[in-house]
This record gives C-alpha cells, structure tokens and sequence, in this order.
C-alpha cells in the first residue's frame, strides 16, 4: 500500500534499515547456516546492537550469560585465567560469529571476552533463540547439523596437519568422536 | 454407597455432579416440569370440551372462558418453558464450573512426575472444551428426560381415561420407537466413531507431507503423497456419508413410526365414532395428543445421543488425569509449629517408574545451623535428593526427616512453613515484582491456620531481601524507567528537579557524551516521534499521550504542517514490516521489545495488513488510520530497526516541532508544558528526567557509572526508598519474560528469603548469575550459619570452603562425606571434580 505518491522503493528501505543490516551479518553465523530465512529474519530483528568500550566485557570467564555475539567492528580478546594469570588465547573480529553454544544450554564460560577498542556487536540472547527456534519445525535439527559439521571441521582442520612422527597433543584431537 | 462432595474426583460418576449442591434447585425445576405438563395436557381437555358442548351450544361466554383457559394454559406452559431452560442452562454452567474448580484443583496437586509425561494442551483442551461438553449435559441431565417422560406418561394417561382401546391402539409405537431407534443409532455411533479415526490419520498424514515438503519437491513425488491422502479422503467421504445417512435414517425412522400414529387413529377412531363409541371431541383430542407426542419422543432421542458423547469425554477427562496428591496438603488439627531445622537423610532411595534407580541408601545428617553442599557430575542424583528433602517429590525408600518428622508425613502447610526452595529455573508469574515477592509468602497465608500467625512485610523487610539477593539495583533500574505523574506526586517531581540540578552540576560532562541531551533544535533518537513533535508534557486530555491520534485538535495540527500522511505512510510501513518478519508468532512481550507495535494489537495489525493489501489507503476505517498513526507516533528510531527514519520526515518534524510551539501559542496557550530543564516532564521516565535527556550507551562500564551516580544522587535526596518502591511495582510481562534469566534467579531467592524458613534448600539457585552476584549472596547466605539450615547443590566449587560439609554423589550414592578442607587434602573425588583426572 502506498500512502504518498513517491514510495521509496523496498531496496532503499532496506538499504536504510538496521535490520537489513544485521539480517545480513547474522546469516553469516555457522550455528544458523541454513536456517529457514524466516526464522534468520526473526532472529535477526530480536538481536541487539551493543556497542562496547574499552576493556568491557562481553562475557565472563564462569558466568553463564547466556548471549552469542556476532562481531560487526572492532577486536576482542578471548582471555583464560587461571589462578592470578590472565593469558590471551585469541582474538576474534568483524564478522565472526561468538559463543553460539551458549545459546543451545546452560554454559559457564571458559574464557572472558574482552573488548580491546570501541567494539560494536549483535547481541542475541538463549531465550529469544530458543523462542524463536521453537516456532520452526525443523530449526533446531538445521542447527544440530550445524554443530556436528563445525565438531568435524576442528577435527578434520587438525587432522590435516597431524603428522604421525611428531609428537601432537593428542589430547587435541576426537572432539568428533564425542 | 452415595457420593458426597468429599468422593474422590476420580471415583465420581457423571450423575453426581446433577445433584452436588443444587437440590434445592433440582427441586425447583422438578415443581416447574410438574406444572409444564399439566399445562400442556390441559389444552387437549379444552379442546375435547370445546368440541363436545361449546361449539354446539350458543354460549358464548363459555366459549370465551375456555378460550381464555386455553391461551392462559399456553403462555403459562411457554413462560414455565422458559424459566426451565434458564435454570438447566444456569445448572449447567455451574456444573461446567464446579468441573472445571475441582479438576484443576486435583490436577495442580499430581505429583510433578505426571507432569514431565503430560502435555499443558491436553491440560487445557480438557479444562475448557470436554468439560463444557460434559456440563452442559449435566444442565439439562434432570429436565429433559423427567419432563419428557412425565409428557408422555401424561398424555398417555389422559388418552387411556379417554378411551383405553384406542390409547393402547396409538400408544403401541411407542415400544417400537425405543427398540428401533437405538438400533439405528448405534450404527451413526460406529460411524461416527470410527470418523474420528480417519480424521485423526488424515491429520497424520498432512503433517507428515507438510514436514516433508522439501523431499516431496525433491523427487518429484507429489502424485505418491497425492495418492495417499486421497485415500483418506476417500474413506472418509464414505464414513462421512454413511454417518449422515444413520444420523437422518434415526430421524426418518422416529418420524415414520410416529407418523403411523394418526392412521392408526384414523382407522379405530373412526370406527368407534361409526360404532357411536366416541365423541369427536375425543377423536380431536386424540389426534392432538398424538401430534404433541411427537415432541418429547424426539427429544428423548436427541438427549440420548448428548448422554452418550458427555459419558465418553467425561471417561476420557477421568483416565489422562487419574493419580492421587503425594503428599497432604493442610495441618490436620492446631496451629502448624515451626519445627525445627536439624535434617537427617536415613538409607534413602528414589526410583522411577521403570525401576531405574536415581538415589541408593543415601544417608546423611545436618545439624540445625549447618550449611552442606551437595556436588557431582550430572546426573549423580543432586537434584534428586534436594527435591526428596524439599517435599517435591517421594523418595521410594528409606526416610528423610525433619528434626525427627519424616518429611514425606509433613503437610504441605509444614513444609513451606519450615524449607525454602529455591530451583535453578524458578518460575516468574504474570505480574508486578512485588506480587512476584510475596508470592511464596501469600501461599502460606492461603492455609488457614497459617494465616493467623503472618505478620505482612513491610516495605524495608522487602528491601533487606531484595538486597540480599543482589536484586536491588535492578529494582531500582525498574523504578527509575517508570513514568511518574508529576501532577498525582507533586513534591517528588520537585525533588527529581533537585537531582536534575545535581546531576547536571556533578556528572554533567562527566557522562555528556553518553546522553542524547533534549535540544530544540535536535532530534532525538532515542525518542519518539511524538515526543520529538510535541517536545513537552500535555497539560490537557486533548493532547492526551495514549490517545493524540484521536484527538481531532492534534490531527488538525498535522494537516497544517503536512504530516498526517508522512506519519501515516510509516505506521504502514512499521506495521507490514512487523508483520512480514513476525509472522504467527505468541503474542509475548519478547517478540514486540524492537517494534513500536505492542502484542495486544498484534491481532488487529494483522488483519489490517491483510486489508491493506487489497484496499486503498483512503478506504481505511477512521481507528485503522489512528492504529497506523499510533504505531507511528510511538516509533523510535534507535530502538526500533525494522525501518530506518527517512532524513524527510526527520526534518519535517523537527520543523513541525518549532510549528506546534506557535501553533500551541495562538491557539491552546495552556495545552502543553515544553521541555525546558526547569520542569518535570512526565512523558518521559524518571531517569531521563533526571538526565534531561535520554542515556545512549549500552557499554556495562558505563551503565555501571551511571548507576553508581543515580544512587549517589538518590541518596543525597532520601529518594533510595520511594524509587525502588515504584520500581517493585514493574510489571514483569509474560511469564517474567521481561526479565533476564539472572534477575528471575533473584526474585526467586528473595521470595524464599522472605519466608523467613529455617530451612532453605537451593538446587544450583544462582547458575545465572555472575560471579560478582554469586559471591555477593554466598557471602549472605555464609552469615545465616547457626541460624538457617541450608542444603545446597552448587556448580561453582570454588564457593565449597563457605560450607560446614559436602557431600559428593555419583550414581545416586554418596562417595564421599566430610567437611570440604578434609576432602579435598585427602585428594579423592571431590579433589578428582575440582582439578579433573590426574594420571
């Protein structure tokens, strides 16, 4: 329906629009590859924007906070402590899609993520997910697949390199095998 | 035996609900149907006279007076009819009520396993659709077979004081009728029955195809899926005819057999009347009473059918909810003491119902004042055994006791008396935090014998609570983003003016970069478009909040500033957008959070987006265009993403803000105050107030300046108390689900903690909360050692050194027992689950 005779087009609404936006960026995400597109639209309209200073804290080494955080500018770094020392372990960026598995169970977090710069993320948290998913049959089924394929690729990624003469930490490897 | 409202629900018959309670009523309709047949026979006499002796006499007064009796027989007959449908359907309903009272009190009361098998929709389908079925049954259980029978029985009678031979004659169907009838009836039963079936596969099979679409398209199989579901509507357009056959062949076969009734009149009749062995009067009569037979035959027949359908919902009602309360819920005799706080778990086992063993000889003792600690993998019976000493569930074996009581013979008034629970994912009900609060303290006022001995919380035992659970910074938070009518709290509104004032003197530039200050000559993001237009407080209804896109004054405004169809364009563009991405969704506050359109108009939405794809927009109803004004009116542009604010219209605002300034002057000069940082605005909340302006960072470091900055204001002002007051009175939305899953874990540890238990049992109560939150109420709950018993299953192990003892559990055994230090020095399993498997 038009209300004025010069409507913008359904491409500049979109172009405009955070939503758009941040359908787009949540499409990106491993966990919810594939997913019906009606149910990434309503994932992608329940997400948050969030934007982070400095050395705050996307999630807490421990805490069950319960979000995945798609990353649209800025660095943070995953940090393990252990007694007094705090140890980075890496870094994530733009477009890179973190703690997906919060969203599918209760998870104490094993690392703290930390903002090493302004930062901006799509904040999206287990009980929208988990409402959202409920609404599509075979949602939660796409997603499983998605995990399993993610559980083999850090397998296989290792396996890869594996050479049988060195000494590996073999401790690394079998996640698949779970 | 007779059944008294004390029979259990389960053994009580469909007929006992016809008299449960209502005799007096049942009597009532009794004396009505009485005279409702007496008034119909009574006509038939008339009649007989009016033939025999009025019409051949020339009185007419006679003739009037009959006439009179007559129609006075029959508007008392109609007027008796009506009173007697009223009150079967008045019995109905309160049967329906009675029903539906007792089965959700006897179905609330199962034990939590029958719930974990039990779907809620098999819950609500029973509750409200086959006990309406049944209760209306139950309505008219009395009045239709008595006043039926007693018709007939009637006219039967008076036919055979007319003339025996001829009443036996016309009264011989009858026997026939109820024979055959039923016959054919039970053949539409089978039909119908077995329609059910066939419908219930045809719904099987769609779900199925549906489910499977996309290998349907895949292989190209659409004539296989085709074929199987055009089996089912094969089938069932045949039992479906053959049902609709049996249901007419009952008709017709009641009809036919009454049908003879008159020739059988005809024929003996007449031949007594050529015999000169009856009067035509009485052959009037007779052929009268045989059409008024008629009636309650058929609605014998039909209240046959409704008995049948209300006997097997009730059965079924019956069998998916049979199972008895585990445990007694009130104090059988005297006040119920608190008992004491020294539990003592003696071999305890718990099994399930396929025999899988959950708890094995579990022993242990906590003495009064003791704190224990309850860990293990998943799955090692934790949880279990907190529920078994809770009262949540009934061990299988053994005894868990409470200061000596076994704790399964306790009443349930004992045991909210005494333990507290605590789960690790409570239940926030519909309704404001302080309905929320006192929900665990109302259930013990509930029990009677209770009640005499609460005292009500006051405001600051709630406060001390919602401290101690680390929840008062959120009820605060609610508080301060509450709306305040500045005109209804006068003297607060002024004192927030002060914080205002202090704000701007103390933390101004501090935080300036932070909030969207409310400047004339911006617009304001994070603010609505009716506030960004109007930029003030209505001093009048007709500018009104809730309602401007009513107010025939504020439309004519926008038509002088050409906005009225820029605002309507984006209502219509807010709305389709909301409806294209949201679909069918619940109606639940966490699907509306980023949209201005709020769920309870969510059903109108949609059916104006469908209109709106068919009909201009000049067609639109007068409330569909307020609708789309609203919405629109209500847009934030940095809450609300699904469209993005046309620079355009942003600007026509900002000028139709600067037009409605002079608009207002010249022509409602007291219709509006206008933010100025010298008054109260109380469409705003009382944050912003206190900012003049609105926070636009959503950083925690941030927010956690701010808030220590409110507090520090709040607290110059003694204004700590009365904001986190209002803020106990935020509603929490649907099933809590405005709030976080940590801040559900608060209320339901405040709630317990105002309980006042000397038991309080915590099943991993604080799993979502943060460390810093965690550790907050450990360290409360570390004080209460001497004074509350506490069993606590935890997952953080680094919280084990606060407690008296542990228990470590696997497989339903407790492998380890002692005090933490101990055990963890003599590096067994609890050393194994704090720094994993050492080789």
């Amino acid at each position: 329906m038009s209300l004025s005779t010069e409507k913008p087009t359904d491409q500049q609404k979109n172009r405009a629009s955070g939503f758009q936006e941040d359908l787009e960026h949540i499409r990106q995400a491993p966990l919810l590859r594939g997913l019906d597109y009606e149910c990434l639209k309503l994932l992608a309209m329940l997400c948050r924007r969030i934007t982070l200073i400095t050395d705050d804290q996307l999630m807490v080494q421990g805490e069950d906070d319960g979000h995945a955080f798609m990353i649209l500018s800025g660095k943070v770094n995953a940090i393990y402590t252990k007694g007094e020392t705090n140890q980075v372990i890496c870094q994530f960026g733009p477009d890179q899609f973190v703690g997906g598995c919060a969203l599918l169970g209760r998870l104490p977090r094993l690392f703290t993520l930390q903002a090493t710069e302004e930062t901006a993320v799509l904040r999206l948290s287990r009980e929208e997910f988990q409402k959202t998913v409920q609404q599509f049959p075979h949602a939660i089924s796409q997603i499983t697949g998605n995990l399993v394929s993610e559980l083999v690729g850090w397998d296989r990624s290792r396996l890869e390199v594996f050479n049988m003469k060195e000494e590996l930490d073999l401790q690394a490897l079998g996640v698949s095998l779970l | 035996m007779a059944e008294t409202k004390d029979t259990p629900l389960m053994n009580r018959s469909l007929f006992s609900w016809v008299l449960r309670g209502k005799r007096s009523y049942q009597l009532l309709l009794l004396v009505a149907i009485l005279a409702i047949v007496f008034l119909r026979v009574l006509p038939l006499e008339i009649q007989k006279r009016l033939v025999n002796d009025v019409l051949s006499s020339s009185d007419f007064t006679r003739l009037f007076v009959y006439c009179l009796i007559y129609l006075g027989a029959v508007l008392s007959a109609s007027t008796l009819k009506f009173f007697i449908n009223s009150l079967q359907s008045y019995l109905g309903e309160q049967a329906t009520a009675d029903m539906r009272r007792d089965m959700y009190r006897h179905i609330m009361r199962l034990p939590l396993a029958f719930f974990r098998k039990t779907q809620p929709g098999t819950v609500v389908t029973s509750l409200v659709n086959e006990l309406a079925t049944t209760g209306t049954f139950v309505g008219v259980a009395v009045a239709i077979p008595l006043s039926n029978t007693l018709t007939l029985l009637a006219f039967a009678g008076y036919l055979l004081w007319l003339n025996p031979l001829l009443a036996v004659v016309t009264l011989s169907i009858y026997p026939v009728v109820f024979i055959i009838v039923p016959m054919v009836q039970k053949k539409a039963d089978r039909a119908n029955s077995e329609r059910v079936d066939i419908s219930r596969a045809m719904a099987s099979q769609i779900t199925e195809s549906v489910s499977g679409v996309q290998e349907v398209h895949a292989q190209g199989s659409f004539r296989t899926e085709e074929h199987k579901y055009n089996t089912l509507v094969e089938r069932l357009l045949k039992i479906r005819i053959v049902w609709a056959v049996s249901k007419y062949a009952v008709k017709t076969t009641n009809n036919l057999i009454l049908g003879v009734g008159p020739v059988l009149v005809f024929l003996v009749g007449g031949y007594l009347m050529m015999q000169g062995e009856l009067e035509l009067g009485a052959l009037v009569a007779f052929l009268s009473g045989q059409e008024k037979l008629y009636d309650p035959s058929r609605d014998l027949t039909k209240f046959y059918q409704i008995y049948q359908d209300a006997v097997v919902r009730y059965k079924k009602v019956l069998s998916a909810f049979d199972g008895d309360t585990e445990f007694k819920l009130d104090q059988e005799a005297g006040e119920p003491a608190d008992i004491g706080r020294r539990i003592e778990v003696k071999d305890l086992d718990f099994a399930t119902a396929e025999g899988i063993k959950l708890l094995n000889q579990v022993s242990l003792k906590v003495e009064a004042g003791e704190h224990l600690a309850l860990v293990g993998f998943s799955g090692s019976g934790k949880s279990t055994l907190a529920q078994c000493i809770g009262q949540l569930c009934r061990h299988t074996g053994g005894q868990a006791l409470l200061d000596g009581y076994p704790i399964d013979e306790l009443s349930k008034e004992e045991v909210i008396r005494n333990i507290g629970y605590i789960s690790q994912e409570p239940f926030v009900f519909t309704g404001t935090v302080n309905e929320n609060l006192l929900y665990g303290w109302n259930a013990v006022l509930n029990y009677p014998a209770s009640s005499r001995s609460m005292i009500e919380p006051t405001l600051d035992d709630k406060i001390d609570v919602v401290q101690q659970a680390g929840l008062f910074i959120d009820i605060l938070r609610f508080g301060l983003n509450t709306h305040l009518d500045h005109q209804a709290h006068p003297d607060l509104a002024e004192t927030l003016l002060r914080v205002r004032q202090n704000f701007q003197e103390n933390f101004g530039k501090e935080l300036a970069e932070h909030v969207e200050f409310y400047r004339e000559d911006r617009y304001l993001h994070h603010s609505s478009v009716k506030d960004n237009l109007i930029f003030g407080t209505p001093l009048q209804n007709d500018f009104n909040f809730d309602s401007l896109s009513e107010s025939v004054t504020f439309l004519s405004f926008l038509d002088t500033c050409s906005l009225q169809l820029p605002l309507l364009e984006t209502g219509a563009d807010l709305l389709l957008r909301t409806v294209e991405i949201l679909g069918d969704v619940p109606r639940e506050n966490i699907f509306f959070a980023q949209t201005p359109i709020m769920p309870g108009e969510y059903d109108t939405c949609l059916s104006l987006a469908e209109k709106m794809q068919r009909v201009a927009s000049d067609r639109l109803e007068p409330e569909e265009r307020h609708l789309l004004l609203d919405i629109a009116l209500r847009f934030i542009p940095a809450e609300h993403k699904i469209i993005a604010l046309q620079p355009l219209l942003e600007k026509l605002i900002l000028s139709g803000r600067k037009s409605f300034r002079s608009w207002c002057a010249d022509n409602a000069p007291d219709a509006v105050s206008f933010y100025s940082d010298t008054h109260y605005i109380s469409s705003q909340t009382i944050l912003n107030n206190i900012f003049f302006g609105s926070l636009t960072s959503d950083s925690p470091k941030v927010e956690d300046r701010v808030n220590q900055c409110v507090v520090q204001l709040l607290v110059r002002e003694d204004l700590l108390e009365r904001i986190s007051a209002i803020g106990m009175d935020f509603n929490v939305g649907n099933r809590g689900d405005r709030l976080s899953g940590g801040q559900k874990q608060k209320l339901a540890i405040a709630r317990v903690l105002l309980k006042q238990n000397g038991v309080v049992i915590m099943d991993e109560a604080t799993s979502a909360l943060d460390n810093k939150s965690q550790t907050r109420i450990q360290n409360v709950i570390a004080q209460w050692k001497g004074t509350r018993t506490v069993i606590s299953v935890i997952h953080r192990l680094d919280m084990l050194p606060s407690f008296d003892k542990v228990a470590v559990l696997k497989d339903g055994k407790i492998i380890e027992w002692g005090n933490p230090e101990e055990l963890i020095a003599s590096k067994g399993a609890l050393h194994e689950l704090i720094h994993g498997k050492t080789h």
